[in-house]
C-alpha cells in the first residue's frame, strides 16, 4: 500500500508514527512545501531567541524521516488532488496514492491592507519566517517595530522583537490583547503585564495602510494617527488551509475547514484530514469550529494514522486549551464562556471560571497552571462539581480531593 | 511490570516521601548535603491535604498513553517500555508547560535542577527512580514510606485487561470509557480512570 501524506507539521508527524506503530511494510510519502525536517511552531520563540536551541525545534530529531522509512519530498507545493484516479501533482510531477492524508495546516489571514508587499513587512507562521524576520533585524536599522494582531502569534512575535532591542507596539482591533483566549477583564490585565515589559499596546486599534517608499517606514491608522516603524509583523489570524482542497470533491467549509467525520475521513472514500486544516470539534459543546492548535493536530494526525491503516479510532473532540507564556508570565485559557462567572484575583495571580448547572465550561488563569489538567479534565468528562464549587478556585482545590472522596465510597487498591 | 501503588486510606501526611525523594532527585544524593545545594533539591511527589484529616501522596502516574509525552512539542518526554516509565530530558525542555496543562494529575512542577546545563526552569516530575530501579531498588518514596501507603508491586492483571482493553478502543476515553466496560469498576477507580484517560492517543501495541 503506498500512503502520500500532505504535511510535516504536527498532525503529518503524528501520523506517520501511528502508522507505523502498526505498520512497517507501507510505503509513505511525506510531502511539504518547506524543505526543513518537521519541526513545531511552539517553539519558535526559543528558536527566535536562542538560534542554538534549534534541536529543540526538530522535535523528532533531524533523521526522522529516515527513523520512520518515508520518503520526504520536500520544497514541493501541492496544486492539485485527482481523487477520481487517486493521483496528487506539485512542481509538475504526480504521485499515485493508496490512501491520502492532507494535513496541510493553516494559513495566515491578512487584511486588505494598502503597502502589505513592503519590504521590511513579514508573517510569522513558519520557520522560514523567523529566519527572516531575525535576518531584517540584525542586517538593517531596526529601532521600532510594530506587530498587527494581539492573538498569542503576535505576543509571540513581539516577544521575539523585544528580545533584540526592538521597541514594539502591538495593535490589536479587538478591546482586548488575546482576544480568543481572554475576556475583557483578563485580557486587559494581560496587556498590562505586556506593557509592564515595555511593549506598547493600542486596542480598537485598525490599521489601514502600511507606508513606505520600498521598505516600510510607517504604520497609519483608520483615524489618521501614524507610528514610525522599520518592521512590521502580521500575526493577524490563522483560518484552514483549505486551498489544497478547492476544485476536487473533497468537501469543505468555507473558513472552518475540511469535513472530516469521527475516523478523521474526508467526504471522499480513502482521503483523510487532520490538524489546522479541518473542522474540529469541540468536546463540550459539540459546536464544530476550527481549533488550531498543536495538541489537537496531534491529536487528529494520530487518529488518522489509526484510521487509514484500519484500526477504527474515534475523534470525539478537542478543547481549545491554550497556555501562552507572556514574557514568563503562563496565561492558560480553556473552554468557553458559558454560564456563571465565579473568580478569585489575589496580588498577581488571576483566576477565573464559567460554570453552568454545576459543570465547568470554561477557564482562564493568569500566573499560575495549577489544577489546568484538572479543571480540563472535569470539564471534558462533565462531572458534577457542586461539592467543590466554594474553594475549585482555591490554592486548597487539589486531585486528592476527588480521590479522599472516593474512598469514603468504597475502599479498594489503586493503580497508574 | 511493576508499579507504584497509592493507597491513600493509609497516607497519614508525614511526608517522608517527599523527603527521600528530594534527595534522591538532589546531586549528593545525601540528606546533610542536599539541603545546601543550590537549586534546593526539589521533590516529585506532593502530599496534598484533602478532605478532612486525610492526606494523598500525589505523584506522576506513567499514563499510557501520556498526555503530556503527547503534547510535549520539543520531544523532550518519552517512555522507557522495559521499566514502563514516562522520562522528561530537561535537556530538551523549553519549559512551555503544555505538560503541565494536560496532566490531570497535577503531577509535573517547574523548577530549577543541578541536572540541567543552561540556567533554567525545566519540567519535574517522578521518574521512578530509574536510577535505583536499575541497581536492582525500590523507588525512595516506597522506602521511605512507613506505613505501607506507597508500595511496589506486580501490577494486576485484571487491571492490565481492563486497560488494553480500554486502550484499544478509545481516542479520548473520559465519558465513553465507561460504556466500553463490560463489568461495572468501583466509583474510585472509575474517578480514577475517568480522569487519566483524558487521553489523546490510542495505547500500547494490540
Ligand atoms: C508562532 C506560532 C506559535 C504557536 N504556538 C502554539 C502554542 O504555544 N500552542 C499551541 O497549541 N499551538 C501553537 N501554535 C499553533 C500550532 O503550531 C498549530 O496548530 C500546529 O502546528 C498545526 O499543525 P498542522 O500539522 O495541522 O499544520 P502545520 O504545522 O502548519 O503544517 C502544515 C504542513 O503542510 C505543508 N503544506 C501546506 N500546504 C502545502 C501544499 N500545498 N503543498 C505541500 N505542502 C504543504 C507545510 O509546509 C507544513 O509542512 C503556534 C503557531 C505558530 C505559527
Ligand atoms: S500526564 Fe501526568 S500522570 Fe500522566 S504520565 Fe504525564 S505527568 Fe505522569
Ligand atoms: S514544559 Fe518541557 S517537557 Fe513540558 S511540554 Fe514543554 S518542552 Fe516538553
Amino acid at each position: 500500500m503506498r500512503i502520500v501524506v500532505i504535511g510535516t507539521g504536527g498532525a503529518g508527524v503524528s501520523a506517520v508514527e501511528a502508522i507505523r506503530e502498526y505498520d512497517k511494510d507501507s510505503e509513505i510519502f511525506m510531502i511539504s512545501r518547506e524543505n526543513t525536517p518537521p519541526y513545531s511552531p511552539c517553539v519558535l520563540v526559543d528558536y527566535f531567541q536562542r538560534k542554538e536551541e534549534i534541536d529543540k525545534l526538530f522535535w523528532k530529531g533531524e533523521d526522522f524521516y529516515k527513523k520512520m522509512d518515508v520518503t520526504p519530498l520536500l520544497g514541493k507545493v501541492v496544486n492539485k488532488i485527482n481523487t477520481k484516479n487517486k493521483k496528487i501533482s506539485f512542481n509538475e510531477e504526480t504521485l499515485d496514492y493508496d490512501k491520502l492524508l492532507i494535513a496541510a495546516g493553516g494559513k495566515v489571514t491578512l487584511p486588505p491592507l494598502k503597502g502589505l508587499n513592503k519590504k521590511g513587512v513579514f508573517t510569522f507562521k513558519t520557520l522560514e519566517d523567523a529566519d527572516k524576520i531575525r535576518e531584517w533585524i540584525k542586517k538593517g536599522k531596526v529601532e521600532k517595530g510594530v506587530v498587527i494582531g494581539g492573538g498569542f502569534i503576535g505576543l509571540d512575535a513581539a516577544m521575539c522583537l523585544t528580545s533584540y532591542g526592538v521597541k514594539v507596539t502591538v495593535v490589536e482591533a479587538l478591546n482586548r490583547l488575546l482576544p480568543r483566549m481572554l475576556d475583557y477583564e483578563m485580557g486587559t490585565l494581560v496587556k498590562e503585564i505586556v506593557e509592564r515589559n515595555g511593549v506598547a499596546v493600542v486596542v480598537n486599534g485598525r490599521v489601514n495602510e502600511i507606508v513606505g517608499e520600498e521598505k516600510v517606514e510607517k504604520v497609519k491608522f483608520e483615524k489618521g494617527e501614524v507610528l514610525d516603524a522599520e518592521i512590521v509583523v502580521m500575526a493577524t489570524g490563522v483560518k484552514p488551509n483549505t486551498e489544497v482542497v478547492e476544485g476536487t470533491d473533497i468537501k469543505f467549509n468555507g473558513r472552518r475547514g475540511v469535513v472530516v467525520n469521527e475516523y478523521m475521513e474526508t467526504s471522499v472514500k480513502d482521503v483523510y484530514a487532520a490538524g489546522d486544516i479541518v473542522e474540529s470539534i469541540d468536546i463540550v459543546t459539540g459546536e464544530k469550529k476550527p481549533i488550531l492548535l498543536w495538541s489537537n493536530a496531534l491529536l487528529q494526525g494520530a487518529i488518522a494514522g489509526y484510521n487509514l491503516i484500519g484500526r477504527k479510532v474515534k475523534y470525539l473532540g478537542s478543547t481549545n486549551q491554550t497556555i501562552i507564556k507572556v514574557f514568563n508570565v503562563p496565561v492558560v485559557s480553556d473552554g468557553n464562556y458559558i454560564g456563571e462567572e465565579i473568580k478569585l484575583f489575589s496580588r498577581d495571580v488571576y483566576k477565573k471560571m464559567y460554570i453552568k448547572n454545576n459543570r465547568i465550561y470554561g477557564y482562564m488563569l493568569i500566573n499560575t497552571k495549577k489544577n489546568a489538567g484538572l479543571y480540563n479534565s472535569l470539564m471534558v468528562s462533565k462531572k458534577d462539581i457542586s461539592e467543590f464549587k466554594d474553594f475549585l478556585l482555591t490554592d486548597e482545590f487539589n486531585y486528592g480531593k476527588l480521590v479522599t472522596k472516593a474512598i469514603t465510597l468504597e475502599k479498594e487498591t489503586y493503580q497508574y | 511490570m511493576k508499579t507504584v501503588f497509592i493507597r491513600p486510606e493509609r497516607c497519614i501526611g508525614c511526608k517522608h516521601c517527599e523527603i527521600a525523594c528530594a534527595i534522591e532527585h538532589s546531586k549528593s544524593k545525601e540528606l546533610f548535603t542536599a539541603i545546601l545545594e543550590e537549586p534546593t533539591p526539589a521533590p516529585r511527589i506532593h502530599v496534598l491535604p484533602t478532605i478532612g484529616i486525610m492526606t494523598f501522596p500525589d505523584k506522576c502516574r506513567h499514563c499510557n498513553p501520556a498526555p503530556c509525552m503527547q503534547v510535549c512539542p520539543t520531544g523532550a518526554i518519552t517512555r522507557n517500555k522495559e521499566i514502563d516509565t514516562v522520562l522528561i530530558n530537561g535537556n530538551r525542555c523549553i519549559a512551555c508547560g503544555m505538560c503541565g496543562i494536560v496532566c490531570p494529575f497535577d503531577a509535573i512542577s517547574y523548577k530549577r535542577s543541578w541536572e540541567i546545563s543552561i540556567e533554567r526552569e525545566v519540567a519535574l516530575k517522578c521518574d521512578n527512580c530509574v536510577d535505583r530501579l536499575m541497581k536492582g531498588f525500590e523507588p525512595a518514596c516506597v522506602e521511605a514510606c512507613k506505613t505501607n501507603a506507597l508500595s511496589w508491586g506486580e501490577i494486576e492483571e485484571v487491571m492490565r485487561e481492563e486497560r488494553k482493553k480500554i486502550a484499544e478502543k478509545i481516542a479520548i476515553a473520559t465519558t465513553s470509557a465507561e460504556e466500553l466496560l463490560e463489568k461495572p469498576v468501583p466509583e474510585n477507580i472509575k474517578l480514577w480512570r475517568d480522569l487519566g484517560l483524558v487521553i489523546k492517543k490510542l495505547g500500547e501495541k494490540g
